[in-house]
């Protein structure tokens, strides 16, 4: 039997938001870790950089004028006229799962009404009072934690299926942003690749998506682009890559496809974006612009996002709609205040 | 208890039970319950009472116990009530005989907002207008029962009786082990075999049955969530639904899919923007002709509401003489129509002992508890039930039975009502009427207080139905 159409874009959505509030703890964690590095006279701290690649400095310059860790974790993690906040993101997605009550486990209900109802209670939390880190820490438990339940008690149907593709279109827009702010602070012109600094860059990365040690599994460690490139990018391996959740999400839509007994114009998209990953390696990523690359991949995952929302009839009744901003964003916040900030 | 403060027979297990229990316990137990209610999200307010949608409302862990001769009393006159508000119903929107007879003025009807034109000469599937009706009930001694008022279109609360019980069963399960009192559990099953019962003429096969509610912010959303999880049917808003050539879908995954039986928890207004509010987005645009085509059965039938008019309810008595030539079994709080002027005459010069309603409003605002006001209240009421004399009735304040409750750390007796939920449906052709043993026990927290709705501070208790004397 088919699903409420209303119920799979519900469904949908709280997978996108729990993502992108663990998302925006991850980078606020790397924004905090950042700051820490020895900066060089004149470089301005690491902060809107952050803002960037959360997709969210149009609406912090609206709000702010001084770009500091105290303004950026109020606006990424608490403001509700910021609709990526983790507050936000966690109100919507609650919200979403208190109108398909029906459609979640008890448990899933539970962790993220709990979830919501212990941020309410949080901030302002101000530079040097030792709350950020652990608040983040806390942040990503609690993402987990929904995640967990949901995983172990939400029946394998269709609620499944939807609830993971949000997941996963979510933390592939988001790994692709963070590889590739990352990417500019790190090939700025002159620098030696192997420069203590880029060390520090390239973990701070690795620990912004909770995988130093995997990276050091795989590749013995050392720090190198190619092989940053391959773990975020290609390897199926890696829980956090491109190639690992559009592997996911393939599955995803085969299930429906088969449940429904229908394929759909999706079902290409994706289809065609795999195979773009898997024949790639990192060394042509590099030479055809890794930036290119990612800008072309986020794209192409947004539009494939929206075909997903046309081929099972979501009425954009989960509002609010996605807040990411348009690429050209990206593409001028990489280009300008980038250079700026970290050359 | 009676109004002595005795304690009756059936209370005497517990009694026992809560002296050697002790109230610090209970008290610990009561917050616990709080917190199953709050963790879960079981919030909820009475139809029509307004307020903060995610509210909860005070638990309290005694339960009101009915003997079963006492049920069986209660069953029968509910049973007939069901069915003549029914008969009524059909009659307003047909031959109109009871308005022929003399019996209701018509003005009473056909001036009423809860009159539908639209709806006369309209079949609904079975002739069923009105398939659960919550009537509320006070006990003023022993075996005597009034009814306080009817509510025929969607009335709240019943997710209320059947979570009650699963934290009593979950706090206390030694009061439960010698299955001495009937289960309410049943109730979503006979609610679904009702509404399949009423399917449409143009449904062959098994119906697709969905509810239709406002949405998250309706103050008893999760009493919808939780009745069509309990049944196993979608719960759907307004904009997920469709009508096309007067038949009605839903959007699913996997396109349009047809619905036949909608229990809507929506006001008829907002039915349907074509027919009714135009600014509705609750509804959906071309319900209504789908309905009177016979495509879609909708729960209750749109106008239902005309029977359960607090002025209309006056004469239900009149009504069971009237279409089945038989006594009521259930009486009505003796009542005062202000729009006679004998009647309000008497009204205004009692206004210290009477407690006067609001004819179209509901949830104990447009309330008037004479004994209990002030000078300057009943003065406002007497000025404004002059200027609109027919919105106004008054009844005499009523010797409510008490119960025991905990409150302040001490037990004390509280006042009670009681909403059971009776189910209207067909089998063969013919009318049934089932009644879960059990209901929403809405208690007055305040010492002396009347007013049992959440809004004005009541709580909520379990219900039991004991399966002997």
């Amino acid at each position: 039997m088919a699903l409420l159409s209303r119920t799979a874009e519900n469904l949908y959505w709280i997978g996108r938001y729990v993502e992108r509030a663990e998302n925006m703890a991850r980078l606020l964690e790397s924004g905090k870790r950042m700051s820490a590095i020895p900066r060089v006279a004149d470089q301005p701290p690491p902060w809107e950089a952050i803002l960037s690649v959360a997709g969210v400095l149009h609406t912090f310059k609206e709000q702010h004028t001084e770009l500091n860790q105290l303004n950026t974790v109020a606006h990424m993690a608490f403001s509700q006229d910021n609709p990526s906040s983790i507050y936000s993101a966690i109100a919507a997605a609650r919200a979403n799962a208190r109108s398909i009550r029906t459609a979640m486990t008890i448990d899933m209900w539970e962790a993220i009404n709990e979830f919501w109802h212990s941020l309410l209670g949080t901030g302002p939390i101000e530079p040097g009072d030792g709350r950020l880190l652990p608040f983040l820490d806390t942040v990503k438990q609690k993402c987990a934690l929904f995640r967990g339940v949901a995983d172990s008690t939400i029946l394998r149907n269709d609620t499944y299926d939807f609830l993971r593709l949000g997941t996963f279109v979510e933390r592939a827009d988001c790994t692709a942003r963070l590889l590739d702010v990352e990417y500019f602070a790190l090939t700025q012109p002159e620098d030696a690749a192997d420069s203590p600094i880029d060390t520090y860059h390239w973990a701070v990365i690795l620990r912004a998506t909770s995988s130093a040690r995997a990276y050091n599994w795989v590749y013995g460690g050392g720090y190198d682009l190619e092989n940053m490139i391959d773990f975020l990018v290609l390897n199926t391996r890696s829980p956090r890559s491109l190639a690992f959740c559009i592997e996911n999400i393939t599955e995803h839509l085969n299930r429906l496809a088969r449940l429904y007994a229908e394929r759909h114009d999706c079902h290409e998209i994706c289809a065609s974006i795999a195979t773009e990953l898997s024949q790639n390696d990192a060394e042509a990523v590099i030479e055809s612009g890794l930036h290119e690359f990612l800008t072309r991949f986020i794209a192409r995952n947004n539009w494939l996002s929206s075909q997903i929302g046309r081929d099972y009839h979501f009425t954009n009744m989960a509002l609010p709609v996605d807040p990411k901003p348009e690429d050209e964003d990206l593409d001028e916040v990489s280009e300008q205040s980038l250079n700026q900030a970290m050359s | 208890m009676g109004p002595s403060a005795a304690v009756r027979t059936p209370y005497k297990t517990i009694n026992t039970w809560i002296e050697k229990t002790g109230t610090k316990i209970l008290q610990q137990k009561r917050d616990e319950a709080e917190t199953i209610f709050r963790k879960v999200g079981i919030t909820f307010s009475v139809y029509g009472e307004g307020g903060d949608p995610e509210r909860l409302i005070p638990f309290d862990i005694f339960p009101r116990i009915f003997t079963n001769s006492e049920w069986e009393t209660l069953s029968k006159g509910i049973d007939q009530r069901a069915r003549v508000l029914n008969r009524f119903i059909w009659d307003v929107y047909h031959d109109a005989e009871i308005i022929k007879a003399g019996i209701i003025p018509e003005d009473l009807i056909y001036q009423n907002d809860a009159y539908l034109p639209a709806m006369k000469g309209i079949d609904p599937p079975q002739g069923i207008y009105s398939h659960i009706i919550g009537i509320d009930i006070v006990r003023t001694g022993p075996e005597e029962f009034y009814v306080l008022e009817d509510n025929c279109r969607t009335p709240s609360g019943v997710s209320y009786m059947l979570e009650n019980r699963e934290i009593m069963i979950r706090l206390f399960p030694e009061l439960f082990e010698d299955s001495h009192v009937l289960p309410v559990d049943t109730y979503p099953s006979q609610l679904r075999e009702t509404l399949r019962s009423v399917k449409p003429p143009l449904c062959e096969g098994e119906p697709t049955i969905v509810v239709l509610t406002p949405g998250p912010f309706n103050s008893a959303f999760y009493e919808h969530g939780f009745l069509a999880d309990e049944m196993g049917v979608e719960l759907v808003e307004g904009p997920d639904l469709y009508t096309e050539d007067g038949l009605v879908y839903m959007r699913t995954t996997c396109g349009p899919q047809r619905v036949d039986v909608i229990y809507r928890r929506i006001d008829d207004k907002y039915l349907d923007p074509q027919r009714f509010d135009p600014d509705s987005i609750l509804g959906v645009p071309g319900l209504i002709d789908a309905f009177e085509k016979g495509s879609v059965t909708l729960i209750s039938a749109p106008g239902a509401g005309i029977a359960d008019d607090k002025a209309v309810y006056t004469y239900v008595p009149d009504m069971v003489r009237f279409y089945f030539d038989e006594e009521p079994i259930l009486s009505n709080v003796p009542t005062w129509k202000c729009s006679d002027e004998a009647e309000r005459a008497h009204v205004l010069s009692k206004l210290d002992e009477l407690v006067v309603k609001e004819v179209h409003g509901s949830g104990g605002y447009g309330l008037l508890i004479g004994p209990h006001a002030t000078d300057e209240q009943r003065a406002a009421f007497a000025k404004a039930i002059e200027k609109n004399p027919k919105g106004y009735i008054a009844q005499p304040t009523l010797e409510l039975s008490t119960c025991p409750t905990l409150a302040k750390g001490d037990i004390a007796p509280r006042h009670v009502d009681l909403r059971p939920f009776a189910l209207v449906g067909s089998k063969n052709g013919e009318m049934t009427v089932s009644l879960t043993p059990g209901g929403l026990t809405r208690v007055a927290m305040r010492e002396g207080s009347l007013v049992v709705n959440s809004s004005q501070g009541g709580g909520v208790k379990d219900t039991w139905v004991l399966k002997g004397e």
